[in-house]
């Protein structure tokens, strides 16, 4: 017997909300999945790669849409920009800087989130995610969380939050921080006031990659005990989806061709990414930019070029400008808000299906 | 502690409670049937994890069919399985259990910490969970259990897995909780466990409540009587035992029973000095609760629910 012994002592205190317990699950499984996985780390340090490339770009549209700086004297910023938009853009830039920045800049965040971000975030999604659930099912953890004062939604947003972080350290941040320096570079105040918008557009954007792609891969994560099973699912969804996305749309170098209207229903990245050119309201900002800098060469055609291939309407940049009609991104007629809607009735329907399924295994 | 109600659950057409009425005080409850009698069945109820079929049950005074959130805020619970998330070390995994009863982190870390020392697990703390012995699950279970300061900690199986040293320290953390007022159910199949800890027991047998009582009632034998085996044959003994006001009844050739008040061990014992015969065996006749169980253990039997 000892002569002293501390024993159990109680506890008294103010107890923490329910978000704040979600978040808690949240943190615990971002930490396991670091700690596990150092290809997860290297695809988080690699995905800020891409802000390399985009700095450049807001360093010299920055520079020439200042009515102060000197294209003669910043000649290397001043051929960037040229490079990025040609001559004609520049002109029009440094005349109305307030009405053309807002519109380059979401045309460029839109690339940044449908061209890298949208791509890395579905490698990081494939080794965080199918873990999640398959694991509490395989060791039986649910009774670890139901028998503590949680509900089946705390736990599935805290689940949810997990992919969401890696999704948002992968879009939502690198983006912010994108938007950061082109502030910094920004010519005035005005720049600031007329693109503030944008990081709404860039939250949206973000929340509407992450919470179908979380979703998804958490059902597909319930359905098995073995996270091996659950990634392949994930794989197969993203993979074969893109695969026969683009089969459907590979033959949309024909004039006049559309891919049938439910071609993007089968590629859940291209969902996610209609989503996100409907937020920054890329077709809208493409046209007018179009009108703007018809004539103009430079990197910013290309990619326009790019963009209206992807959707399916290569040809438009050949066209007389009064005839520019580009074709919404479904690339067969439904606009993007469609596309929208579908990621939210995958959602709400995964959440459905979620909230039944965790709560089965402590019952039995 | 708690109020049972005609407490009913079903499984499709199996019953796995059928009408379970008691009252149960405060103190350490041993609640106790062999495998399939549906102790797990009726913790989880009274957890508000499993929804009751019929009848009506409180902990605490709160209504487990809808105040089960506010009841595992007050109670612990350590179950069976064994359930872990991976990947966590064990204070890691304490803490975690503490965050999800609503401690902030930092006081939960800080009492993860306590518990873990209170059950007696040491640097292994810092070890992933996974490579955890059964015994070292067995601490991590109870330390999360506890990690809220509950007023009512229900154990499944604590014992389950662990060596005789081990389960006797388990045991003697469950009595030093009762004495600090803690209510414990202690659900077993074991009988030793509890009469080693608790002040009552339920004993469960095919989903029925068939005994609750104390501790102390259901230690009184069913009958104030032994058997005694000899060698060298009964007719003496018998007679020395009659003189000292025993009453027995010889059952064999070379074994008596044998009746009376007092300490019959050694009224025996006198009595085969006496007469010269050499006592081989005796044994106490079987208490209520050991009767009981084997009873329950008898009927019973299929799997844990």
């Amino acid at each position: 017997m000892p002569i002293a012994e501390l024993g159990y002592r109680s506890w008294q205190g103010v107890r923490t909300g329910a978000l704040v317990r979600a978040l808690a699950i949240a943190r615990s499984e971002v930490a396991i999945a670091l700690q596990a996985s150092k290809l997860l780390r290297r695809f988080l340090i690699l995905a800020w790669i891409p802000i390399l490339y985009f700095c450049p770009f807001f360093l010299a549209i920055g520079y020439v849409a200042n009515p102060e700086n000197d294209p003669a004297s910043g000649v290397l910023l001043t051929g960037l920009a040229r490079e990025f938009l040609g001559q004609a853009a520049i002109d029009r830039l440094r005349q109305d800087p307030g009405a053309i920045l807002p519109g380059i800049w979401a045309v460029a965040f839109y690339v940044f989130f449908a061209y890298t971000q949208s791509f890395l975030s579905m490698i990081a999604v494939a080794i965080a995610g199918p873990p999640l659930i398959a694991k509490d099912l395989r060791n039986r953890a649910f009774l670890v969380y139901f028998s503590k004062p949680i509900q089946p939604w705390q736990y599935l947003l805290g689940k949810l939050g997990t992919v969401a972080a890696f999704v948002f350290s992968m879009t939502l941040l690198p983006a912010l921080v994108l938007y950061a320096v082109g502030i910094a570079l920004s010519p005035d105040l005005g720049g600031l006031l007329a693109t503030f918008p944008i990081v709404f557009e860039i939250a949206a954007a973000s929340v509407a990659i992450a919470i179908p792609i979380a979703v998804v891969v958490l059902v597909l994560s319930s359905l098995t005990a073995d996270r091996r099973i659950a990634t392949f699912g994930w794989l197969a969804v993203w993979i074969f989806g893109e695969i026969a996305f683009r089969a459907l749309t590979v033959s949309g170098g024909q004039p006049g061709h559309q891919a049938p209207p439910w071609a993007a229903l089968l590629s859940l990245r291209e969902l996610t990414t209609r989503a996100a050119s409907g937020i920054f309201d890329a077709r809208g900002r493409l046209e007018l930019l179009l009108q703007q800098f018809g004539e103009s060469g430079g990197r910013l055609r290309r990619t326009m070029r790019d963009i209206a291939e992807g959707m399916g309407d290569p040809h438009v940049l050949d066209r007389p400008r009064d005839q520019v009609q580009l074709l919404d991104l479904a690339g067969s007629g439904y606009p993007p808000i469609v596309s929208i809607a579908v990621l939210a009735a995958i959602a709400a329907a995964g959440i459905l299906f979620l909230l039944r399924r965790v709560v089965r295994p402590v019952q039995v | 502690m708690l109020q049972l109600d005609q407490v009913a659950k079903s499984y499709g057409p199996f019953q796995a409670l059928a009408g379970i009425t008691a009252d149960v005080r405060q103190g350490v409850v041993g609640l106790l049937g062999p495998n399939g009698a549906g102790k797990s069945t009726l913790v989880k109820v009274l957890l508000g994890l499993v929804r009751l079929t019929g009848g009506g049950a409180r902990v605490l005074g709160l209504d487990v069919r809808t105040q089960s959130r506010a009841i595992r805020e007050l109670v612990g619970f350590m179950p069976e399985d064994d359930c872990t998330i991976a990947g966590l070390q064990g204070v890691q995994s304490v803490a975690l259990a503490g965050q999800l009863a609503g401690l902030p982190a930092r006081t939960a870390l800080r009492r993860a910490h306590e518990m873990l020392d209170y059950v007696l697990l040491a640097d292994e703390r810092y070890r992933k969970i996974d490579t955890y012995s059964t015994g070292m699950r067995q601490k991590v279970k109870l330390a999360q259990a506890l990690i809220h300061a509950p007023r009512l900690l229900f154990l499944d199986e604590p014992t389950n897995g662990l060596d005789p040293i081990g389960r006797e320290k388990m045991l003697g953390i469950v009595r030093s909780l009762g004495q600090q007022g803690i209510g414990v159910v202690l659900s077993t199949h074991i009988l030793a466990d509890v009469e080693a800890c608790c002040d009552s027991a339920m004993i469960l047998g095919r989903g029925r409540l068939l005994v609750h009582d104390t501790l102390e009632a259901l230690r009184r034998s069913v009958d104030p009587s032994c058997r005694v085996r000899v060698a060298g044959g009964t007719a003496g003994l018998a007679a020395a035992l009659a003189a000292r006001g025993c009453q027995v009844e010889p059952i064999a050739p070379e074994e008596v029973l044998v009746a009376g008040d007092g300490d019959l061990g050694g009224l025996v014992f006198a009595a085969a000095r006496e007469c010269g015969v050499a006592v081989r065996e005796i044994s106490k006749s079987r208490n209520s609760l050991e009767h009981t169980f084997l009873e329950a253990v008898r009927a019973g039997g299929g799997e844990e629910r």
